[in-house]
């Protein structure tokens, strides 16, 4: 009974909400692990989140048949978290990222890694001096596991293009943790 | 290419997944002489490393975002002539009034809204819920007289939107007494926001009982959601009770099978198979269950959906 993405958005567009629910979980996760790379706080990444499906029920017909989900869905979660920056800025209430907070939502049990943890949400921290396309491209490929192409599918750039843009935040962030003392040896 | 250019290339291809073994030796080699490379090398790897961290989802609370995603739709959909609730709520800029009349809304808090008011208004209800939030605010009152006012202000935020003006955002509410038939429009939408807004335990069960003489389908949708949606598990075993009174009802059955799949709780799901069965499921169907409920390590329900098989 697992079916596929267009099945789903088949059911959902002739209305059925239970359809679009599955749709949803689906991918929920993925929404919100992106969201939350923009949000830095749970309750964004969940504002975003609430935004990025909103606005995905209301494009839903406008996704060619052709078309994969995916890609698209990442699109709108890089859009609705933009707006959402955009946002906190014109108010001015955005709280900057503190790189030295914890970073709420990521956890680890095994007792080995505590140390390595705290390097690794530093990391994800830094990832807040990139551009958002650069952050999409990095989040997509070091926390989503996403290949060069799908990436470049979100992006919709080249492959090459994708490959650059992952070099130069990796120089980036490497001026930001140099900058910050966190080079890691 | 300059040794550090060629580094970039090589360094490119190791993120691509593109990098031979000759090639991974030659750029650890380069790194180990290169202090600026060695950094680049190893952020890659500490960043390959952080990303394989486990990230806890807030499961609940997603789940609360796809609840109030769905209620939302639902109550866009609705066609009454006032909808939305508190994805929806009034959102008034001062210096902006006739735009946000357009968008402004109200949330019902146990009652109708602004009673008389809107039965006599000939125009844009939104329109009409501003000039009266406007008026009532104009006039000369005490402490007293705001406190007690008859119309309820709460979920309120402030924001600066620039030196001149403050975004306000807020739910408005009336409570009003009153009687109606079983089968009129506002006893409809009275029973679903009872069921999809936040309201309270008891007002939510009270709302599934009255729910079983009304056939309303938007009702029976609203009956859907809650019970796939609802947080308490005694709405979700009132609704799904409800539901077991649609015979043979196909967006019913859908909901059913999804209570099979995803619902925690075994008593609903057991409910839920005896009314798949009985209202004509498919043995296809049943069998995908089994093979749904057998993957999950599910017993009880599957037991029971084994026995229905044979």
């Amino acid at each position: 009974m697992d079916r596929t993405d267009n099945i789903l958005i088949q059911e959902s567009l002739s209305g059925s909400m239970g359809a679009f629910d599955d749709l949803m979980e689906r991918y929920q996760g993925l929404v919100y692990k992106v969201a939350l790379s923009y949000g830095g706080r749970r309750e964004h990444a969940l504002d975003i989140t609430q935004n990025v499906f909103l606005s995905v029920y209301e494009k839903l017909d406008s996704l060619r048949a052709d078309a994969s989900f995916k890609p698209w869905l990442l699109r709108i979660t890089y859009h609705e978290s933009i707006n959402w920056l955009r946002k906190q800025r014109r108010h001015q209430d955005h709280e900057p990222v503190d790189e030295n907070a914890p970073l709420l939502g990521r956890t680890h049990t095994q007792e080995e890694v505590l140390l390595w943890q705290e390097k690794a949400e530093c990391l994800t921290r830094s990832l807040s001096c990139l551009n958002p396309k650069h952050r999409l491209a990095v989040t997509l490929k070091y926390y989503e596991g996403m290949s060069i192409r799908e990436i470049s599918g979100v992006l919709e750039c080249s492959e090459m293009m994708v490959k650059n843009i992952l070099y130069r935040s990796l120089e980036k962030l490497r001026q930001r943790l140099v900058q910050t003392g966190r080079v890691f040896q | 290419m300059s040794i550090c250019s060629e580094f970039e290339h090589l360094l490119e291809k190791m993120m691509a997944d593109e990098i031979a073994p000759a090639e991974t030796e030659q750029l650890r080699d380069h790194a180990r002489k290169c202090d600026h490379c060695g950094s680049l090398l190893k952020l890659q790897e500490d960043l390959s490393a952080a990303g394989q961290m486990e990230t806890e989802l807030p499961s609940e609370d997603l789940q609360g975002v796809r609840y109030a995603v769905l209620r939302s739709i639902h109550l866009r959909s609705l066609p009454s002539t006032i909808s939305t609730g508190r994805a929806g709520r009034t959102r008034v800029g001062l210096a902006r009034l006739i735009w946000a009349a357009g968008l402004a809304a109200a949330v019902f808090v146990g009652g109708f809204f602004l009673g008389n008011f809107w039965s006599t208004s000939h125009g844009d209800p939104g329109s009409a819920l501003i000039r009266q939030v406007y008026n009532d605010a104009r006039k000369e009152k005490s402490l007293r007289e705001v406190e007690n006012s008859p119309l309820m202000y709460s979920n309120v935020s402030f924001s600066r939107v620039d030196d001149q003006k403050l975004s306000l955002s807020f739910d408005v509410a009336r409570h009003v007494d009153l009687t109606a038939g079983p089968e009129d429009p506002l006893v409809r939408d009275l029973l679903i926001q009872a069921l999809l807004n936040p309201s309270p335990l008891g007002a939510r069960l009270k709302a599934i009982s009255f729910a079983e003489t009304n056939r309303d389908p938007e009702v029976k949708r609203a009956l859907i959601l809650s019970m796939l949606n609802d947080p308490s598990v005694a709405v979700r075993l009132k609704t799904e009770s409800n539901l077991l009174n649609y015979k043979n009802d196909s967006e019913v059955q859908a909901a059913f099978l999804q209570v099979l799949r995803k619902e925690e709780s075994v008593q609903l799901r057991l409910v839920a198979l005896d009314y798949l069965v009985g209202n004509n499921v498919s043995q296809e169907t049943l069998r995908a269950v089994v093979r749904d409920l057998r993957s999950q390590g599910e017993t009880a329900v599957l037991r029971k959906a084994v026995a229905y098989l044979h």
